[in-house]
């Protein structure tokens, strides 16, 4: 007659996650002066808007973890969002088995628990990585305007260097809200 | 009376069949019960096949587009305009060996069983071969068994299965044809063939157009979208080569039928992945949404083809062809184009892949 063993394991998991999301996008610059000119008067917009400069790249990271990245050159714009989380998962089983198979269940056992503790890992990664990912959402809504308003008065600035280069410019008249610009220039 | 053995007749049925497009219902059988195939025809039978794919591929032909009256930039400038039959000297499609043996290969063995045998036959050679796979494409589509025909490598070379097929030839992990190969294929018969299935190629772009608001899953659309990309960038490249521009006619059709679905550029690239699940990532929903806007990034090549011909002057050389391919794309026409280009910039805005309360009211009534 066998005995029956009371067999316990404890599993403890530690992972530091990290995820990200991001989206890339192309800014459409209209080639109104050259585009050495182009590029100074985005790169003037955007230092405007709290954006840091750097050869041909302009950065601004926001407060909720957005970093928002422009090449100069290219005029792609790249949003990117970076979250990391320590996380730590325990837990304990005990069984009752016979004694022949008690090594047996106790090694089964605790491959299970190790599995299920991975498997809760990775339903928090995927938590947070929707986190990430609403908070991108969020703030995509935002830039998006920031982005047309950076365009129109880049679009506007090269207007006006452009109308003064080729006459006098006798009248200006411009509506920030709409964005309307109306130059006379006196040839 | 014509006699032919019973395994003679169950080939040739399932030529007719395929030729003729008969409905799925009255082919499965002959595709799904596999037969003693003939090893030779015998004079008769054979003669009756040869008979029936010349005249049947001509008549398919027709059927499938040639009957439209359309206009084609013949040799020395001239434009003619009829059907497509007045506007070539149609020369009958030839036939190798191929056609036969792909044709004994699926009465021999029955696609939905297990470890059906791989077609072990010489390789397409001639347009009319080409032609006869798509439309045994066309017929087992029906049945969902198109998967099977195009594991077969003796067909990898058709531009006709990428052009229609995009989605299947890439799943099937199939090489998309190169820009050189399109141009010395359509410089042929192939651009023949292809001139009269602009309205099939427009009923299967479209297809593709509106399955694309189906997807709930992000990797799903972007295959789709990636596999159209990989035959319309060649594709274009081809044609614009061989001086056929025309032949992109099937993309501005499939335009203009979906922007005319639509109220607004803005609806019609919400269309494109509106179903993608909440959950996934923003770089996978804006990834395949941009992938799956490859239809309209085509139609920006054919957009500043569309410009330069407005632009071509009477006393230029090109004039005739720059009015024929203006004629053939008034029913867009600039705006149309335009409205195009709309429906790219919102696919590839900054908050493209954002659900739009909109499209996520859609969702819960869809599922609803």
């Amino acid at each position: 007659m066998s005995r029956v063993y009371r067999v316990r394991v404890s599993e403890t998991v530690e992972r530091v996650i990290h995820v990200e999301d991001g989206v890339c996008t192309s800014l459409e610059l209209l080639p109104i002066l050259a585009r050495e000119r182009m590029q100074e008067l985005l790169a003037h917009q955007l230092r405007e808007r709290g954006f840091k400069v750097e050869g041909d790249t302009a950065t601004r990271k926001e407060d909720d973890g957005v970093l928002i990245e422009v090449d100069l050159g290219s005029g792609q714009v790249k949003v990117q969002v970076e979250q990391s989380a320590d996380i730590k998962r325990d837990a304990e089983r005990t069984v009752l088995v016979e004694e022949e198979s008690a090594e047996r269940r106790r090694v089964r056992l605790q491959k299970e628990l190790r599995e299920s503790l991975e498997d809760e890992v990775e339903q928090e990664q995927e938590k947070l990585r929707q986190a990430a990912t609403e908070t991108l959402e969020a703030k995509l809504r935002e830039l998006k305007g920031e982005f047309d308003r950076v365009l129109n008065r880049t679009t506007a600035e090269a207007l006006k260097q452009r109308a003064g280069e080729i006459g006098e410019i006798e009248e200006l008249s411009e509506n920030q809200e709409s964005g309307e610009l109306t130059i006379k220039v006196k040839l | 009376m014509q006699l032919v053995s019973e395994q003679e007749h169950d080939l040739l049925s399932l030529a007719q069949a395929v030729v003729e497009e008969h409905p799925w219902v009255t082919v499965r059988s002959l595709i799904e019960i596999p037969r003693e195939v003939p090893k030779q025809l015998a004079p008769t039978a054979m003669h009756i096949l040869q008979d029936g794919l010349a005249k049947g591929v001509l008549l398919s032909l027709m059927r499938l587009g040639g009957w439209k009256q359309e206009s084609f930039l013949g040799h020395g400038g001239t434009v003619r305009r009829g059907r497509w039959w007045e506007r070539h000297t149609v020369q009958p499609l030839e036939f190798s060996a191929f056609s036969l043996e792909i044709l004994q290969w699926l009465v021999g063995n029955s696609l939905v069983a297990r470890g059906c045998t791989a077609y072990a036959g010489p390789p397409m050679v001639t347009v009319g071969d080409e032609y006869l796979t798509y439309l045994l494409g066309r017929t087992l589509e029906q049945g969902e068994l198109l998967g099977k025909l195009v594991e077969q490598p003796a067909v990898h070379d058709s531009v006709l299965l990428w052009l229609a097929f995009p989605d299947v030839m890439n799943q099937a992990g199939v090489k998309a044809p190169s820009s050189e190969h399109i141009t010395a294929w359509v410089s042929g018969q192939g651009g023949l063939v292809l001139e009269a299935l602009q309205g099939a190629l427009e009923i299967h772009w479209r297809q593709m157009e509106f399955r694309k608001a189906t997807f709930e899953k992000a990797k799903e659309l972007r295959q789709l979208g990636i596999s159209q990309q990989q035959i319309l960038r060649p594709f274009l490249a081809g044609i614009e080569r061989a001086r056929r521009r025309d032949l992109a006619s099937f993309l501005v059709d499939t335009a203009g039928s979906v922007l005319r679905s639509a109220a607004s550029a803005q609806d019609v690239a919400e269309l494109i992945g509106k179903l993608l699940e909440r959950t996934e990532s923003m770089m996978a929903r804006q990834q395949a949404r941009q992938a799956g806007g490859a239809l309209w990034e085509g139609l920006k090549q054919v957009e500043q083809w569309h410009r330069n011909c407005a632009r071509v002057h009477f006393i230029d050389d090109d004039y005739d062809e720059a009015q024929m391919l203006l004629a053939r794309w008034e029913l867009l026409g600039a705006g149309g184009f335009e409205r195009g280009s709309d429906v790219w910039r919102s696919l590839t805005a900054l908050d493209a892949g954002i659900v739009t309360p909109a499209a996520s009211r859609a969702k819960e009534e869809g599922t609803s």
